[in-house]
């Protein structure tokens, strides 16, 4: 046991040591931009909140191209599939691996702001992406609405079907994944939404973790209850999959102008969902702008890399897309998930 | 505690297989170091430490009911509900120390709770943990909304972002829980009951120890361990939400059967869960910092498992 | 322990069924729509996977280890499945891939527990990791696979009234149980389970049996993975991991000792039932979505413990007997 002991002490013996010549380690490099430009590569990070879908796939293959031909030698993309404190310690990696900039798709806009801290210590610039981050010094947000992208969808549901005596338009509100931001601003649109419209109503919303499998039995026992479900918003458009395949066995599947029909909208404009939509299966997919922030995330890196102003906020733009304009986006490249 | 004084001379199959756990923590640590320059710093190695003591101090507490013969599956949904629950006490009170203690105490009756289901009304450890795991998280997920509580006072956050001797608050309490639980395994009587607890419930109770109060103890002690994991996991995130930690429970067991525990009791040391964890942690930290992309962390983190555990048992075969 | 004092000698005996009669007049007066054939009918087939995989978990179970990889296996070959339905277009070659890959994973696990003597739990923890990863990789970037509507004749042809899915897993089960009631290998497993030891001192290759366990419930969750897939027309990212707990809350609630060699199998049947019927439940009487966890939790801990009560009034009515003659 004594051994045991002395093996430990001398643990914390050299543990301190190393602490000691840490710290005066740190005196010197006092100025992190200096110690920055020392390493001579050019580095950037990308914490992602998860990899798990198309639209993230997307944008963050987008990252790295546009990172890669602007000029950056090393391109660190983790993702912390929506749990906050492997986001928090990976963007803390990244600190430790001199990243120049960091960049940011947080899982939760509160939850994020000590690892921002830690960046603004070290003097890494950040970059928000696709999510607000509520504190701590951002270079630059790139942003979507996903309040206002929920609200969209409501407010054409609303459309669809004015002139309806009131309440009489059931809808069903299906919950994705509990812990993620975007989840909880894109629910909080649809029932604004739902809210200004007065033939509107949500009957039943439903936790499924966003698990195709949960939301396919959502969807078959949701209909038992409320047989007269009109209208049903997802807040991703991947997770209409299911939904659809639900509506075909229970047998409540027609297409868009079909006596019978269920609305069905999401948020994201993934390709299959966006082909849908000509053949009538779906009503509307907002089309988030996924290229642009994975593209613009890394041109504001650059540009501050270079010593350019960088603007404080970029908005990209939120396309809805119906029947009647699929077409014509796909044709132009306004479409990140279609192109024609 | 097995010592083997008369057996001083090891064959090299021997030596690797006694020592297996380490030479993998070398190895891994070695292979990091090569491929990543940065990982060889001495920042970094702290970083590992500041990052992961909470996981750490979880781990040393899920020691103590592997040790019994049980699994604790409630941590991480325990530590998400008394850190939203402690939180919102800290924000409405502007007292740290109150919303500490209260996390302590919940966590420690939570502990005894779980430990009463499994040693007085006899339900598997796994099952009563599962079920408790669903439904602190369950009570958790109801008393947020699903909405992430910050504003926590700066004497809590400001744990992991004080520095003393050049490390932070919340590793030191790390290392002071290591020390208090290393005291308490090496040079009081209770490792001894422990250990026979978990072997053999019923010749220890021939023994005259009592069985009950021990596995309810080690339980606590586990629970206990969570809710400083739960303060430190606070002040790291300076934030609480009811999602935080998902794979917590797991991780923990998996890194104390690395260090070398039994999973069926009686058998494993405090160092041994502490290493466990380490390397845990410390692959996680390198493949961060290879860049490597999710899936393929999984992937690695599996086989890593996989291979670092067969090695021990093959220790455990030889009887060394 | 208190309970008891306040009923009747063998009190315990009634305790289940009338807290089910009282459940079920709540669950009637709350959501009537629950008792109709058609939702019976739909709660078995939305258990038939849960209850597929339940089957290689009893094993498991019964042999006294346990499998925390049964989501990931299933998730995981759906995938491999789909993937080659869309690249063959042919039903029975995605099958068989599947059921192999199943049963490939599944030997990863025995090798590790049987051979290498590595714990079940951290055994299947590592293949969990490694199998989740896997079947997102082999994904690929588009995130979804749409297999097309043929794929679904698996799971979505209606035969008798009830969909091939739940049938499926009706036949799965009677299997199942003629292999455990009547042969031999069913025997090892509840001896196993009971005493390895013993077993292996009578010259029973004990490590051949729980190698072929595990071989056995991996190729269940290749079933399930294709089930899975089919119903759904495809797969995504990360569907059906972490399935493994309602498996063993399945499992165990029907009653199979967590410590292995003990429960009746039939019991499993009712196991899935209640699960699923739960899940299903709880959607149909609109429950706040952050309490799904708890009540889950709730139930589950008071259906062990009321077995566990039982049980224990039962060891001590038979000491009584034993004493008294």
């Amino acid at each position: 046991m004594k051994k045991v002991l002395v093996l430990l002490l001398a643990c914390l013996m050299i543990f301190g040591m190393f602490a000691c010549s840490s710290t005066t380690g740190g005196g010197t490099g006092s100025d992190p931009a200096q110690a920055r430009k020392d390493d001579g590569v050019n580095r950037i990070g990308f914490a992602l909140a998860d990899i798990s879908g198309q639209a993230v796939q997307t944008e963050s293959s987008a990252f790295e191209s546009t990172a890669k031909e602007l000029g950056f030698d090393e391109v660190i993309m983790l993702s912390a599939e929506n749990s906050v404190e492997t986001q928090i310690t990976q963007v803390r990696d990244m600190i430790t691996s001199e990243c120049d900039v960091i960049v940011i798709y947080s899982v939760d806009a509160d939850g994020i702001v000590p690892a921002v801290q830690s960046c603004n210590e070290a003097g890494i610039p950040v970059i928000a992406v696709d999510r607000g981050i509520k504190s701590g010094d951002i270079l630059c947000s790139i942003a979507s609405n996903n309040i206002s992208d929920g609200r969209d969808v409501a407010n054409y549901f609303g459309t669809l079907t004015a002139g309806e005596p009131e309440k009489s338009v059931k809808c069903l509100h299906i919950i994705g994944n509990l812990s993620s931001t975007a989840q909880k601003e894109r629910a909080d649109g649809f029932r604004l939404g739902v809210d200004s419209w007065g033939q509107l109503t949500i009957v039943s919303e439903v936790a499924t973790e966003a698990d195709a499998d949960k939301i396919y039995n959502a969807v078959v026992d949701s209909f038992k209850t409320n047989p007269d479900i009109k209208a049903i918003f997802v807040p991703y458009d991947a997770l209409l999959s299911p939904v659809v395949s639900a509506l075909k066995e229970i047998g409540k599947y027609y297409p868009v102008g079909e006596e019978g029909h269920v609305m069905l909208g999401a948020v994201d404009g993934a390709t299959e969902q966006l082909e849908w939509l000509s053949q009538g299966v779906n009503d509307i997919s907002i089309s988030l702008d996924f290229q642009g922030f994975g593209a613009k995330a890394a041109e504001a890196a650059w540009a501050w890399l270079q010593g350019n102003s960088v603007a404080e906020t970029i908005q990209t733009i939120s396309i809805p897309c119906v029947m009647g304009n699929v077409d014509y986006l796909a044709k132009n490249g306004y479409l990140w998930g279609l192109s024609k | 505690m097995r010592e083997n004084a008369d057996k001083s001379r090891l064959t090299i199959k021997e030596f690797a297989l006694k020592y297996g756990i380490y030479i993998g923590f070398v190895l891994v640590f070695t292979v990091f170091a090569v491929t990543r320059e940065k990982f060889l710093t001495v920042q970094n190695l702290i970083n590992i430490l500041d990052q992961y003591a909470y996981f750490i101090v979880c781990a040393m507490g899920m020691y103590f009911v592997v040790m019994v013969g049980g699994v604790d599956l409630s941590s991480g949904g325990l530590i998400a509900l008394s850190s939203v629950i402690g939180a919102a006490i800290m924000t409405s009170t502007k007292s740290a120390l109150l919303g500490c203690a209260v996390v302590l105490v919940m966590c420690t009756l939570a502990g005894i709770i779980n430990g009463m289901s499994v040693a007085k009304l006899g339900l598997p450890a796994f099952i009563a943990t599962l079920a408790f795991e669903n439904i602190w998280r369950g009570t958790a997920y109801t008393y947020t909304s699903a909405q992430t509580l910050s504003g926590i006072p700066s004497s809590i956050t400001s744990l992991y972002f004080t520095k003393m001797i050049g490390i932070r608050l919340t590793t030191l309490i790390m290392i002071g829980v290591f020390i208090i639980l290393f005291y308490l395994m090496t040079f009081t009587g209770y490792s001894k009951k422990l250990y026979a607890v978990g072997g053999n419930k019923e010749a220890a109770k021939v023994m005259g120890i009592k069985a009950t109060i021990m596995m309810v103890s080690a339980y606590a002690i586990c629970g206990c361990c969570s809710g400083i994991s739960s303060v430190l996991l606070v002040s790291y995130m300076a934030s609480a939400s009811a999602s935080v930690a998902s794979s917590l429970s797991l991780d923990c067991i998996a890194a104390v059967i690395i260090g070398g525990a039994s999973a069926n009791g009686g058998e494993g040391k405090l160092t041994g869960a502490v290493v466990g964890a380490l390397l845990f942690a410390m692959i996680k930290n390198g493949l961060n910092l290879m860049g490597l992309s999710y899936f393929y962390q999984l992937v690695a983190t599996g086989v890593i498992i996989y291979i670092a555990c067969a090695i021990d048992r093959q220790r455990v075969k030889a009887g060394l | 322990m208190m309970l008891k004092r306040f009923l009747p000698k063998s009190g315990i005996d009634y305790l289940k069924p009338s807290i089910v009669v009282l459940f079920a007049v709540f669950i009637a007066i709350k959501a009537p729509v629950f008792f109709t054939i058609n939702n019976l009918i739909s709660v078995l087939s939305q258990g038939a996977v849960i209850g597929i995989a339940s089957i290689g978990m009893s094993m498991v179970i019964l042999a006294g280890e346990i499998d925390i990889s049964v989501g990931a296996m299933v998730y995981c070959t759906g995938v491999i499945a789909s993937e080659l339905y869309l690249s063959t277009n042919n039903l029975i070659i995605s099958t068989v891939a599947a059921v192999v890959c199943g049963g490939f994973f599944g030997l990863i696990n025995g090798f590790g527990v049987a051979k290498l003597k590595i714990p079940s739990l951290i055994t299947t923890l590592s293949v969990c990791n490694i199998l989740s990863g896997l079947g997102s990789i082999l994904i690929g970037s588009e995130g979804t696979l749409s297999a097309g509507e043929r794929y679904k004749i698996i799971a979505q042809t209606k035969i008798l009234g009830l969909l091939s899915s739940a049938w499926i897993y009706i036949l799965l089960f009677l299997l199942f149980l003629i292999i455990i009631r009547k042969t031999r290998f069913g025997r090892y497993i509840y001896a196993i389970g009971d005493n390895q030891d013993a077993l292996r001192a009578c010259g029973i290759r004990a490590d051949f049996t729980i190698i072929m366990i595990f071989v056995l419930t991996g190729m269940l969750c290749g079933i399930g993975g294709l089930v899975n897939t089919s119903r759904l027309g495809g797969t995504q990212f990360n569907i059906s991991l972490g399935m493994e707990v309602y498996c063993i809350a399945a499992v165990v609630v029907g009653g199979i000792s967590m410590s292995g060699g003990r429960g009746n199998v039939l019991g499993v049947f009712f196991g899935v039932f209640i699960v699923a019927a739960l899940d299903n439940l709880l959607r149909l009487m609109g429950v706040n979505v952050y309490m799904y966890n708890v009540v889950w939790g709730i139930v589950i801990f008071g259906v062990v413990m009321i077995d566990i009560l039982k049980k224990k009034q039962k060891a001590r009515d038979l000491e009584r007997q034993v004493f008294e003659t």
